[in-house]
């Protein structure tokens, strides 16, 4: 069944191999992608995703699909052709087992050197009794672990001692290369998540039942081969208190399930009475009674083949496909629930929506380290001019106040910048191109210093030359030259102006310069005030 | 035509915190120093790689006067204003002086609108309204938006002066605005041109859509988390002969650390689901330890407990005796299963010391079983829950605008999962103790499905929670 067209989550059994080299490869390949950018795995996958939209509904299609479209080059050796080739060898080896353990046993059950009959209560003790009752530990084994408390430490033991775990014993047969792959497989490491540990587990018993399938096909082919080529002789001898009554009863249940399609292999009444011998009856083998027909001693073969077939072939063909069946279940179980994977189905199935840049910033501009402002005024001296730029105050009257309070003298006072006309600001550069006292620049400290401010400085600086003293007095507030400013704000302005006009240009916080003092009004805000 | 905004404005009045905020994007440059962002950046909305929309980040006005006046000599008409906006481009494209008016400007003559930022916390100044004017002559349709970064209101102000030049003003907090916020301001920009309308409903769906998704798939990497931390033990197999006291400490520092791990590895995988690339955070650690985690218990062949090999040997003496029941055609009254199991038992039990001392190959065959954990304090998972629902709930509200630590830290966390309705509580409580029953066995793919449906309810209402909590207290 070709895994490309199937791709449903209904599971085939028939498809074992590939999907479990898939399941290998995409847990592999998920893992190796971790470091990928989930950008750039957001897309492929959505791409690839978009093309399977009519697969919403089969994850499981849908992982080996992207597959299909990760791997190119399918030639090339993954972990999961690995782990599929270490996992057939294993079968292969368990199998081989199998078949020497089951030839071996039948033909020593089968074992006839003319002395005394071959026991067919041995046969069916066997091949029979002791199969049905592996049948049952095996099922008791496979049940849910912890859902029965009691059963819990038996399944546990039973486990434990799976003749399939004699697949693991014989990998140390090989080189390192080959036992790591079986390590890998069996997680011996436990590096794969918890859900694989089923997976193990099904395997060891898909293992196990390769081993019981080939131990049975063994042993019919043996009986088989003493049949036809020796002359067998069979009767049925037991201490046991049981007539031949009870004998013909049991057998009969035992025949019930080919009674219809091959009455031949039903043994009769006649049968089982004439083929049963004692201890101490020395005249059956050699020296048959006179009575019985040598020619019966051989009819119990169809029995006895259909008895290994149906009662031990059979039902360890049903356990093979069964755990083929789980082998299969744990597989996609362990696929669908491996975090990558379900991440992997989501980037596939859901509309990709990004917002952010595509690219990342082209010309980043590292923002400056900011320039820790100065926290005490070094004073204005005795007289100023003061440029208002922006309003910053917007009153030549409340300036002059603040000033007088100070003991400076208010000059003269310029409005420039906001929303003064451009040609106004070359006025006041005039105006205060000849030499005199400070010129004190009252800017909001709440806004950021523009490119047009520091345009005006410079002007400002190159027309008043060396003489004058710039001081850019930073205001908290405009109706009150006492409110600090935001400390923060006083640092960007610090850092811009920083190494702008040397030591003639200073940057300072109104607050330093007019300290609040005892009985000022107090009903004024203390946040940024309004220049309306 | 894709919709384009183009997010204009003074320099530092959170222009980029909008635009990070909106396009949910953590990379964009958000600094204190003005004139960082020298170059429009694009920030396309896109599903499937359809642009159903696209933000411009551009640099601040710098020389806003000097433009207006440059333009202004030239204005003849009003009809003629867009014209000589696009001229005044053209003509300083290549030089710096207009550096910065040139890179906002030329989206805006592409056709982008404008979003006009401003610091609704800080005064109004004449200093705006040239750029508010130039703005105005490009005859884009355009919206101001309020952005609250200090805590003093100046919005009325601002609204008054605004509303002379937008026809829509709408307060957005770029640090607090939760994603209806952010989605309703997106169908507001649907009211600047009538054709964008519809590719902005597809978008707003779109992420409506995904903010689902990412809810689910946190949820489900929550769910992962509390199973994993809940089932996590470590064991540590040691002889016989040797101290367990002399390990103790160690393996319990390895489980510890690899809880606090795995829930750290969980809040990574939350984080980046919601578009956030190292954050830092600030998280005090899971309080992992408690009484009752560290056990030891003697193991013996196959790795068997004392128990396990005491059903072993009671089983298989029971085996044996059936047969010979079976032999004697029942004449013994089973008393040959009963005599084998209480054999078969009393010899397991008896051996166990002799069996741990033997060595087969240089191998024991049995020794002690040092084990911590899983945790099975009935209240840690609630604790567990409590903190992912607090962390899903912090990132969930967070914006990208913001670049300070994540605090997660806050000690009453645990209380997001208490505040739970009983109802949904007591179905936590069932999976809660299926967990500790049945281990990592009993979390198929279909109960994992489920338990992660009931952590989306969980967070949903944690959320509802918070909302209602913001609501009663603004």
């Amino acid at each position: 069944m070709n895994a490309r067209l199937q791709g449903n989550t209904v599971i085939s059994i028939f498809d074992t191999k590939t999907l479990f080299g898939d399941v290998v490869d995409i847990i592999d390949q998920l893992r190796a992608e971790r470091d990928t950018p989930l950008s750039k795995r957001a897309h492929r996958d959505r791409e690839i995703g978009r093309g399977l939209v009519a697969r919403s509904s089969q994850p499981l299609a849908q992982l080996r699909e992207w597959l299909r479209h990760h791997n190119h080059s399918e030639a090339e050796s993954t972990g999961g052709s690995r782990a599929v080739a270490v996992r057939r060898g294993m079968s292969l080896m368990v199998a081989l087992c199998g078949l020497v353990v089951g030839w071996g046993v039948a033909t020593a059950l089968f074992y006839y050197d003319g002395r005394h009959p071959v026991n067919t209560v041995s046969i069916l003790g066997v091949f029979v009794g002791l199969q049905l009752v592996l049948l049952v530990m095996l099922v008791v084994a496979m049940l849910p672990l912890n859902r029965i408390p009691i059963l819990a430490a038996m399944q546990r033991v039973l486990r434990s001692f799976s003749v399939g775990r004699i697949a693991t014993a014989l990998a140390r047969l090989f080189p390192a290369r080959v036992r790591g792959d079986v390590a890998a497989l069996l997680d011996t490491g436990g590096r794969r998540s918890h859900g694989w540990s089923k997976v193990v587990q099904w395997q060891v018993f898909t293992w196990s039942q390769w081993f019981a399938v080939s131990f049975n096909v063994g042993a019919l082919v043996a009986a088989v081969h003493l049949i036809v080529f020796s002359d067998l002789a069979f009767g049925w001898s037991t201490t046991l208190t049981i007539s031949t009554a009870d004998a013909s009863a049991w057998i009969d249940r035992l025949a019930a399930p080919w009674r219809w399609w091959w009455p031949g292999a039903v043994p009769s009444m006649e049968l089982i009475d004439a083929t049963r011998y004692y201890r101490l009856n020395q005249g059956l083998l050699p020296g048959v009674p006179p009575a019985v027909d040598v020619a019966q001693l051989g009819q119990w073969w169809p029995f006895l083949v259909a008895a290994m077939l149906c009662y031990g072939l059979l039902p360890r063909l049903i356990a093979l496909l069964l755990s083929y069946w789980g082998f299969s279940r744990a597989l996609r179980d362990v696929l669908l629930t491996t975090p990558d994977a379900v991440a992997l189905l989501d980037r596939m199935n859901t509309p990709l929506v990004e917002t952010g840049a595509p690219t990342v910033d082209r010309d980043p501009v590292e923002g400056a380290a900011l320039v820790s402002a100065g926290t005490t005024s070094h004073g204005l001296g005795t007289t100023v001019d003061v440029v208002d730029w922006a309003q910053a105050s917007g009153d030549a009257d409340r300036v002059g106040s603040w000033l007088h309070r100070n003991g400076t003298v208010l000059n003269s006072y310029y409005e420039a910048g906001g929303a003064q006309p451009l040609h106004g600001d070359s006025k006041v550069i005039k105006g205060l191109a000849t030499p005199g006292p400070t010129i004190v620049l009252l800017v909001r400290g709440w806004e950021p210093p523009l490119l047009e401010f520091s345009d005006f400085l410079r002007e400002l600086h190159d027309t008043t030359g060396e003489q004058r003293t710039l001081v850019v007095l930073l205001v908290g507030s405009s109706q009150d030259l006492s409110v600090p400013n935001d400390p923060a704000d006083v640092e960007i302005w610090t850092t811009v102006l920083h190494d702008k006009l040397g030591a003639q240009l200073r940057v300072e916080d109104a607050h330093h310069v007019f300290p609040q003092r005892d009985g000022d009004e107090t009903d004024i805000s203390p946040t940024p005030g309004s220049t309306a | 035509m894709i919709p384009t905004f183009a997010v204009v404005g003074h320099p530092n009045k959170g222009k980029s915190s909008i635009v990070a905020t909106l396009a949910q994007d953590d990379s964009v440059r958000i600094s204190a120093v003005p004139g960082t962002t020298v170059a429009c950046r694009e920030f396309p909305m896109r599903v499937d790689g359809e642009v159903l929309y696209k933000l411009i980040d551009t640099p601040g006005f710098q020389r806003a006067r000097s433009v207006l006046a440059w333009m202004r000599e030239r204005e003849s008409t009003a009809a003629e204003r867009p014209q000589i906006v696009r001229e005044f481009v053209d003509a300083h494209r290549n030089g710096d002086q207009y550096a910065d008016e040139c890179e906002l400007l030329s989206p805006l003559l592409d056709g982008a609108g404008i979003l006009y930022v401003i610091d609704g916390s800080r005064p109004f100044g004449s200093e705006y309204q040239a750029e508010m004017e130039i703005l105005r002559w490009t005859g884009q349709p355009s919206m101001a938006l309020i952005n609250m970064i200090g805590a003093a209101d100046y919005t009325e102000q601002w609204s008054r002066a605004l509303g002379q030049y937008f026809r829509i003003v709408r307060r957005f907090n770029a640090f607090t605005a939760r994603f209806e916020k952010q989605l309703e301001l997106l169908r507001a920009f649907g009211e600047l041109n009538e054709d964008w309308r519809e590719a902005l409903l597809r978008a707003i769906a779109s992420l409506e859509r995904e903010r689902h998704h990412r809810r689910q798939l946190s949820a489900r990497e929550i769910t992962d988390m509390i199973i994993d931390v809940l089932t996590s033990s470590i064991t540590k197999k040691i002889a016989v002969d040797t101290a367990p006291e002399d390990h103790r400490s160690r393996i319990e520092a390895r489980y510890r650390d690899s809880l606090q791990k795995r829930e750290r590895r969980c809040r990574d995988v939350v984080e980046r689901c919601y578009d956030y690339h190292g954050l830092v955070r600030q998280e005090a650690e899971l309080d992992v330890m408690g009484g009752g985690l560290f056990s030891q218990q003697t193991w013996l062949m196959f790795g068997l407990s004392k128990t396990q090999l005491l059903v072993t040997g009671a089983a298989g003496g029971g085996a044996i005796g059936s047969g010979l029941d079976m032999a004697l055609g029942g004449a013994s009254l089973m008393l040959g299963a009963g005599i084998g199991a209480l054999v078969g038992g009393a010899a397991a039990w008896y051996s166990q010391q002799h069996l741990s001392d033997a060595r087969i190959l240089g191998l024991p065959l049995g020794g002690t079983e040092l084990r911590v954990g899983p945790m099975s304090n009935r209240n840690f998972p609630y604790v567990l829950l409590g903190r992912a629902l607090f962390h899903h709930r912090v990132v969930a509200a967070r914006t990208h605008a913001h670049r300070e630590q994540l605090d997660v830290s806050d000690a009453a966390v645990a209380s997001a999962a208490g505040a739970l309705p009983a109802p949904m509580r007591k179905q936590f409580e069932q999976r809660f103790a299926a967990l500790r029953r049945g281990g990592q066995d009993i979390a198929g793919r279909r109960w994992r499905s489920e338990f992660a449906t009931l952590v989306e309810a969980a967070i949903v209402h944690s959320s509802a929670q918070t909302s209602l909590a913001d609501a009663s207290a603004s």
